[in-house]
């Protein structure tokens, strides 16, 4: 299983990777990114069977990345970790395709129900 | 429907996510409330956030001194720093997720608010603008702490 983090902390994106491997997903290979825009010239290269996505960064945001993917037709499963939890934007990351969304703060725990049926 | 939420109203939501967030991401027991500003005269390292809609435009923070900013960022990437950029990201990461938190926890009593990118300080913060401000002391397990909270009146 192939996964790409993109988020704009190097601290969260250290944070997923460990929490990944503590939830039991440790034969994940993980790639990083640090915006939307960076991501998107990555994907051809890497292949991403997953990424977990950051809502707010710098350059290109994480639902204009997702948006910009599903335009494009791509079969990559996503999802967002953010701060962002309001029902608001759960709904929009729904609306946008995501298979999963991981509110910050989060346990290995919370990490494990969002990504049931989604990273086997 | 929007509701006017006072400067020490936000600040106490900001501690019931410092609670949420001490406990979940970095892994201290609780936070400890104190009455004096234990950080003193100490240098000071910090992060802020600002929360915004169309009603209000408020800035949260942590402020800690040096060992803080070391040992938050050791309990958050499991490793010492390598540099003061893994602090900074550290420290602006935990003030996101403290923002995140307390956006959430307003819920529906005001407008939705919007996040913006963390950033960070050393040394004293400064407002230009006209401002209330709203200070609290704790620690997380030995780690000193000013939580912060700073609302535009004008």
């Amino acid at each position: 299983m192939k996964v790409l983090i993109v988020d704009d902390s190097k601290a969260m994106r250290m944070i997923i990777k460990r929490t990944l491997r503590q939830a039991g997903y440790d034969d994940c290979t993980t790639e990083e990114a640090t915006n939307g825009s960076e991501a998107l010239g990555m994907i051809q290269e890497a292949s991403p069977d997953v990424m977990f996505v950051d809502w707010n960064m710098p350059e290109m945001t994480g639902i204009e990345l997702v948006e910009k993917l599903k335009n494009d037709g791509t079969p990559i499963k996503f999802g967002f970790v953010t701060s962002e939890g309001t029902p608001e934007m759960r709904q929009k990351a729904d609306d946008a395709g995501a298979s999963f969304f991981i509110s910050k703060p989060f346990t290995v725990e919370s990490f494990q129900e969002a990504l049931t049926g989604v990273i086997s | 429907m929007s509701q006017v939420i006072e400067v020490e109203e936000w600040l106490k939501i900001t501690e019931a996510a410092s609670e949420e967030l001490v406990t979940t991401t970095l892994g201290y027991e609780g936070c400890a409330k104190s009455e004096v500003d234990i950080l003193g005269d100490e240098q000071k390292y910090g992060s802020c956030v600002e929360l915004l809609n169309d009603d209000m435009k408020m800035t949260i923070g942590i402020v800690t001194n040096r060992e803080g900013s070391q040992k938050i960022t050791e309990s958050l990437l499991g490793m010492e720093p390598m540099s003061e950029e893994d602090e900074a990201d550290a420290l602006g990461e935990v003030a996101n997720i403290l923002a995140g938190s307390i956006k959430t926890k307003a819920g529906d009593r005001v407008n939705p608010l919007q996040l913006g990118l963390p950033f960070y300080f050393k040394g004293e913060i400064h407002f230009k603008e006209p401002i209330e401000m709203a200070l609290s002391h704790e620690t997380w397990g030995d780690v000193k702490i000013s939580l912060l909270v700073v609302q535009r009146t004008n």
